[in-house]
C-alpha cells in the first residue's frame, strides 16, 4: 500500500514535471513568434511609413498640376521651377 | 513649387517625375549620391531623346552636367507609365525593377487626367534605404529579413545568414506557398525552414498601404541560435528533474521498504498472536521511532501472553480464538481420560531441600511431564496439585484414541523420568517414584469457577476415581495404574496385568484396576510370564480358593522377587485362608485410605 502511494506520489511529481516541460517549451516557442510578430510589425510601419509616402505625393503633385501651381505646359519649370541660372 | 523642391523635403524618395503623354517628354528630380537633387530631362523629338542632367542647387542655381550617354528614351513604353494610364488617376505600384542607374526600387505612379491624360507623376523609391532600416533590425548573424510584394518578389533583404540571401528567400518562399496561406486572414504565421540541414523559424505577415499596395514582411532566424540556450536550458532542468525523481524513487523504495518491512513483520507476529502463537523470534527493530515503539509494545505483549499462558491452557485460549468467542462460564459433559501423577515420598524428599530447591526441581519435574503430555500426546494440563499433576485428554480438542493417548504418555513419562543423564541422576532418582492413575469416564468439562474468574477444568466422579487409583499405587508398588474403563477403551496395544478389584474411599462400587506394563513387544518375557501367574492366582483369589491361590502368587513372586502386588495378595490370601471372612465377600478390597 505504502509503495502504490510512494509510487502514485512519483507518477504526479513526473506528470508535473512533463507537463512543466511542454508548458515551458510552447511559452518559448510563443515568445519566439511574438517577438518575430513585433520585428515585423516594426518592419511594415517603416516600409509603410516610406512607401506611403507615395500616397501623399503623387496626389499632392497633381493637385498642384491642376490648380497650375505646377504649369506643365513649360517642363523647364517643372524641375527646378522658375528663375534659377546655370552656373 | 518644383519636382526638386518637393523631393528635398522628402527624404524617403528618391526621384520624381512627370512625364508628358503628348510629347514623351520626361522631367525629373533624383537624388544623387551625395544627397543632391539632380534634374533630368529628355525629349523624344530632341538629340534622339538623349537625356540631359543638370544640379539643382539649394538657392535655386544650376550646374549643367552634360547630356547622357544613352538615348531614345520615351517614358510613354515603360510599363509604370502604362499602368498609370490605365488606372485612371489612382496611384499604381510597379513590381521591383531595377532604376536606369542600376539600383532596385519601386516606382508609384498617378496620371493627371481632367479630361484626357496630359501626363504621368511618378515617385521612385530605391529599396536600398529600406534594405539599410533593416539591416538595422537584425540581432544575429543567423537572421534574415525581408519585404516582398504579395505576388512573392522581394525588393528589400537583408541577411546575416552565411547562406546566400537568394537561396534563403527561395526556401522561404517555398515554405510560404507549401504552408498554409499567408493571406488568410492577415494575421503573421509561422513557418519552418531548413537551411543547410539546420532548422529555422519563419514568421511572415501580409500588410497593405491605404492605396491598396500590399506588401510581405518576413523574419527568419535560426531556431538553435534564437530559442537554442532556454532550449537546452530547458532540458537541463528537465534532465535534472528526471535524475531527481530517479533518486527519490530509489530512495521512496529503500524507505518504504525500510518502513513496510518491519510493519508486514509485525503484522505477521500479530497475526500468530491472534491465534496465541507466539514467537519467541524477536522482531527486527525499526530505525523509525513509532515503529520501533510499536514493536517494543508487540514485544511487551508477547512476553505479557506468554506468562499468562503458563496459567491457563494454552490450546483452550486457542480453540476460543480459533471460534472468535469469549471464555464464557460453562461446560459440558464429555467421556476424558484423567491422567493424575505425584511422587512418591515427596514429603521426605522435600524435608531435606530448602524451598527454592524445592521449586527449582519441582519446576523441572513438570516440565518433564508436561511437555510430554502436552506437546508429544495432546494432553491438557488441568493443575498442579503440590508435588501432583492433574491433566486430562481429549478436551478442549476432540481426540477420539484419548485413552491410548494417555497410556502412552504415562509410560513416555516414565520412560522419561528413568533415562534422565547423570546430571540430573540425583535429582532424578527422586523422580522415579513417580506414581501414574489413569481412568476414563464421563465427566463436565468446560469453564468452571466465579464469572470474573475460571479455569478450564474437569468435575465428577470419575476425576475423584482417578486421584484413588493413583493413591493405590503406594499399596501395590506399581506405577501406572489404570482403570478397567480406560483398558477397555480400544487400548489394545499395551501389556495389562490386572491387579485387584478395588472399592476406593467414598464409593460403593468396585472396579478392577490394572497395571500398564508397557506397548506390546516391548515388556520382557519374565514379567509377562510373572503376569501370567499373577492373574492366575488372582482368579483362584476372587474364586476364594485362597489356599490354591498361594502357591501361585508365590510363583509369580518367583519370577519378579520385588513385586509387592505379588506380595500384597499373598499376605490377604493367608490371612483369609486362616480366618473367618464375611458371608458377603466379593473378592473387592475396600480402600482404607486415599
Amino acid at each position: 500500500m505504502l509503495q502504490l502511494v510512494l509510487g502514485a506520489l512519483l507518477l504526479t511529481v513526473t506528470l508535473i514535471g512533463v507537463i512543466g516541460y511542454v508548458n515551458s517549451a510552447r511559452t518559448l516557442d510563443d515568445l519566439r513568434e511574438k517577438h518575430a510578430a513585433l520585428v515585423s510589425l516594426a518592419m511594415s510601419q517603416e516600409a509603410g511609413r516610406m512607401l506611403g509616402t507615395a500616397d501623399t505625393v503623387l496626389p499632392e503633385l497633381k493637385t498642384m498640376a491642376l490648380r497650375g501651381v505646377i504649369d506643365l505646359r513649360d517642363l523647364s519649370k517643372v524641375g527646378s521651377g522658375p528663375g534659377g541660372n546655370f552656373a | 513649387m518644383a519636382l526638386g523642391e518637393i523631393l528635398r523635403s522628402h527624404e524617403d524618395l528618391s526621384l520624381l517625375s512627370y512625364s508628358e503623354a503628348r510629347t514623351g517628354r520626361f522631367v525629373g528630380a533624383r537624388r544623387s549620391e551625395d544627397g543632391s537633387v539632380v534634374i533630368n530631362q529628355s525629349d523624344p523629338q530632341v538629340d534622339n531623346g538623349r537625356p540631359s542632367e543638370y544640379l539643382l542647387h539649394v538657392d535655386g542655381s544650376r550646374t549643367s552636367l552634360g547630356p547622357l550617354a544613352t538615348s531614345g528614351y520615351d517614358p510613354r513604353t515603360r510599363e509604370w507609365y502604362k499602368n498609370a494610364v490605365a488606372a485612371h488617376g489612382r496611384v499604381v505600384w510597379s513590381e521591383p525593377y531595377e532604376f536606369q542607374e542600376g539600383t532596385p526600387g519601386l516606382t508609384a505612379s498617378m496620371s493627371v487626367e481632367p479630361d484626357s491624360p496630359t501626363g504621368v507623376f511618378t515617385a521612385d523609391f530605391s529599396t536600398q534605404d529600406v534594405t539599410s532600416y533593416l539591416s538595422r533590425l537584425i540581432q544575429s548573424h543567423n537572421q534574415l529579413v525581408f519585404l516582398s510584394t504579395i505576388t512573392g518578389k522581394p525588393f528589400a533583404i537583408s541577411s546575416g545568414i552565411d547562406v546566400p540571401s537568394s537561396v534563403a528567400y527561395a526556401a522561404c518562399e517555398q515554405a510560404m506557398s507549401h504552408g498554409s496561406s499567408i493571406l488568410a486572414d492577415g494575421q503573421p504565421k509561422g513557418y519552418t525552414v531548413r537551411l543547410e540541414h539546420e532548422p529555422y523559424l519563419l514568421t511572415a505577415a501580409p500588410h497593405w498601404l491605404p492605396d491598396g499596395f500590399g506588401f510581405i514582411t518576413g523574419v527568419l532566424g535560426s531556431e538553435n541560435e534564437f530559442i537554442g540556450s532556454a532550449r537546452n536550458g530547458l532540458a537541463l532542468t528537465a534532465a535534472v528533474g528526471f535524475l531527481a525523481i530517479a533518486i527519490a524513487a530509489i530512495v521512496a523504495i529503500w524507505l518504504s521498504g525500510q518502513l513496510a518491512k518491519p510493519l508486514k513483520t509485525l503484522s505477521r507476529d500479530l497475526e500468530l498472536v491472534s491465534k496465541f502463537e507466539l514467537s519467541d523470534i524477536p522482531n527486527p527493530g525499526s530505525a523509525f521511532r513509532e515503529i520501533a515503539v510499536m514493536i517494543d509494545s508487540s514485544e511487551r505483549m508477547k512476553a505479557a501472553l506468554r506468562s499468562f499462558g503458563k496459567y491457563v491452557p494454552i490450546d483452550v485460549v486457542r480453540e476460543l480464538l480459533a471460534q472468535k468467542q469469549d471464555a464464557i462460564r460453562g461446560g459440558k459433559l464429555r467421556e476424558l481420560t484423567l491422567f493424575f501423577s505425584d511422587i512418591a515420598n515427596f514429603t521426605k524428599i522435600s524435608e531435606n531441600l530448602s524451598p527454592a530447591e524445592v521449586v527449582e526441581e519441582l519446576g523441572d519435574y513438570f516440565e518433564v511431564i508436561t511437555d510430554i503430555f502436552e506437546n508429544e500426546f495432546g494432553g491438557t494440563l488441568d493443575k498442579f496439585v503440590g508435588d501432583g499433576v492433574v491433566a486430562f485428554f481429549g478436551a478442549p480438542k476432540e481426540m477420539p484414541n484419548h485413552a491410548e493417548m494417555a497410556c502412552r504418555a504415562a509410560l513416555k513419562i516414565q520412560e522419561k523420568l528413568f533415562s534422565l543423564g547423570p546430571e540430573k541422576r540425583l535429582i532424578g532418582s527422586r523422580f522415579f517414584g513417580t506414581r501414574i492413575g489413569l481412568h476414563t469416564g464421563e465427566v463436565l468439562v468446560g469453564n468452571i469457577g466465579t464469572p470474573k474468574r475460571f479455569a478450564y477444568s474437569v468435575i465428577g466422579d470419575a476425576v475423584n476415581l482417578t486421584s484413588r487409583i493413583e493413591g493405590l499405587n503406594k499399596i501395590y508398588g506399581t506405577r501406572i495404574l489404570a482403570s478397567a474403563e480406560t483398558k477397555d477403551a480400544r487400548c489394545v496395544d499395551f501389556e495389562w496385568r490386572c491387579i485387584d478389584r478395588v472399592a476406593v474411599v467414598g464409593r460403593r462400587r468396585s472396579t478392577e484396576i490394572y497395571e500398564l506394563l508397557g506397548t506390546k513387544g516391548a515388556v520382557d518375557r519374565i514379567a509377562l510370564e510373572a503376569r501370567d501367574q499373577y492373574e492366575i492366582a488372582l482368579k483362584k483369589y476372587f474364586a476364594q480358593d485362597f489356599e490354591g491361590a498361594i502357591p501361585l502368587f508365590k510363583a509369580a513372586l518367583k519370577l519378579r522377587p520385588m513385586d509387592k502386588a505379588g506380595e500384597v495378595l499373598q499376605l490377604r490370601c493367608q490371612n483369609l485362608a486362616v480366618n473367618p471372612r464375611r458371608n458377603d465377600w466379593s473378592g473387592v478390597y475396600e480402600a482404607a485410605e486415599k
